[in-house]
């Protein structure tokens, strides 16, 4: 009888530390955005993206409170959040979707490789399903990720007031980079 | 009986692993996201709700220069075009050191004070990984009247001509309504009359409601706590403001009994009554670089 129970344990645990590894996953990735017009140039930094990567499945989501962007501009972070973003109603920005070739990404083989990513993207309360490509990067053992990408705030139903319509740009740039380690609880 | 409850464990433990699909990546990104901490913003428009300090203050190295206007009675009637042909302004510039702290000079024309304060902010509304329910800040003013020595009977002490402010900002942002309480105290080293407390003690009440992103209104109360037997009649000031947003500017059309506009004179020195009809409109415009 007791011959099983331990290789009963042994698997148990095992499959446990499998699950885990598939995650990867960070809280301190990094977001940019950029609006540049004639007028003056609005940009900010969000150092508190987290983010999920699944390397079995390739399903990857990023998550971010819209107020933890800072700014270079001292005015910038009321304006963004009170008049544009609104992030007391719309707290969260996120990306849910999958690494459609995560198949032929090598992720024990050191290199940089196109991930070709589609899903949903959340903004100020609008979805809208977008495609991107982005890099995957091994180096050392190291998973990091990034992609470069431009929004239209006409998409998301972001209102500028018309005083100001010349000091906010119409696309606005976006660069995300995470670098992600095992997730565990 | 052991090896039963054993193996029993162990399979309620093999059902407790769940694969890792769609739905657990959404549960853990919104478990780590409510681990990073949402500080609440812009619980006021701006430093002032309308002659009071709020609870916001200039990011580092923002600067807000602001003009506050009060124009005279609207009793004062027709031969004073109900109190257009009288002027009373505050000028002030505000520096912050820190995002948490701000320093400031000011001169108003009401009784020729020239002032400077401090506000600090002590803690942060908050909620997720810090939860904070209120905002609180310290802000201390200090004010010097270089009017004219008028009390011909005492020494013109430089000392006589101060005048010190000392408040706790409590605020609370509840959706588009914020509301802030001030305890106040109010020291003079000189007063008008014998019968004037040279220590006032006061309570400030203060509420914005936000309409949209560019328009508020605000209302500021003051109860002060002014000696009952004085020979001139105090009032608790009390102001309404509708505001309105653009850019880096804010403008502010303002109605108060307050013929002053800085701090101590407000609550020390307020002499109309709404209820007699003795207010005035005024307008603030600040503008943040």
């Amino acid at each position: 009888m007791k011959n099983w129970i331990l290789p009963l344990i042994v698997l148990v645990f095992s499959t446990q530390l499998i699950q885990a590894q598939n995650l990867l996953y960070t809280k301190t990735g990094h977001a940019y955005f950029m609006s540049h017009t004639e007028a003056i140039d609005i940009d900010g930094n969000n150092n508190q993206v987290t983010s999920f990567l699944n390397i079995e499945t390739g399903e990857i989501a990023f998550q971010m409170l819209v107020k933890s962007f800072k700014f270079t501009l001292a005015t910038a972070e009321e304006h963004f959040n009170e008049t544009y973003m609104e992030s007391d109603k719309y707290p969260k920005a996120q990306f849910k979707g999958f690494v459609e070739n995560m198949q032929s990404i090598d992720l024990k083989k050191d290199g940089t490789y196109k991930a070709q990513v589609k899903g949903d993207l959340t903004i100020h309360g609008v979805s809208k399903a977008i495609k991107q490509e982005g890099n995957i990067v091994v180096k050392n053992g190291k998973i990091t990720a990034n992609s470069a990408f431009t929004v239209n705030i006409d998409d998301y139903a972001i209102k500028v007031p018309k005083m100001v319509e010349d000091r906010v740009a119409k696309n606005v740039d976006i660069k995300v980079d995470v670098e992600y380690v095992p997730y565990s609880k | 009986m052991k090896k039963i409850i054993i193996s029993g464990l162990i399979v309620a433990s093999i059902g407790i692993i769940k694969p890792c699909s769609a739905q657990d990546i959404s549960a853990l990104l919104d478990e780590e996201t409510s681990k990073t901490t949402d500080y609440t913003l812009a619980t006021f428009l701006g430093n002032r709700v309308v002659n009071g300090q709020s609870s916001e203050q200039l990011q580092r190295n923002g600067l807000d220069f602001r003009i506050a206007h009060r124009f005279g009675s609207f009793k004062e009637g027709k031969n004073e075009l109900y109190g257009f042909d009288e002027s009373n302004s505050y000028f002030t510039v505000d520096y912050g050191l820190s995002n948490r702290i701000m320093i400031g000079l000011g001169r108003a024309t009401d009784n020729k004070l020239v002032t400077a304060n401090i506000k600090a902010k002590l803690l942060r509304q908050s909620s997720g990984e810090k939860n904070m329910p209120v905002t609180l800040s310290f802000w201390g003013g200090i004010s010097a009247t270089t009017q004219k020595f008028s009390n011909k009977e005492r020494n013109d002490d430089f000392n006589s001509r101060l005048e010190y402010t000392g408040q706790l900002l409590i605020a609370r942002k509840f959706n588009n309504l914020s509301i802030l309480v001030s305890p106040t105290y109010l020291h003079r080293n000189l007063v008008d009359k014998q019968d004037d407390a040279n220590d006032l003690t006061a309570l400030g009440l203060s509420g914005r409601y936000k309409i949209s992103s560019v328009f508020d209104v605000a209302l500021e109360y003051f109860w002060v706590n002014q000696p009952k037997n004085s020979s001139t009649a105090y009032y608790n000031p009390l102001s309404f403001a509708m505001s309105y947003q653009v850019s880096h500017h804010v403008f502010q059309v303002v109605v108060s009994n307050s013929h002053a506009i800085a701090e101590n004179s407000v609550i020390g020195r307020t002499v109309n009554s709404w209820t007699k009809g003795d207010i005035r409109l005024g307008f603030n415009i600040s503008t943040v670089f």
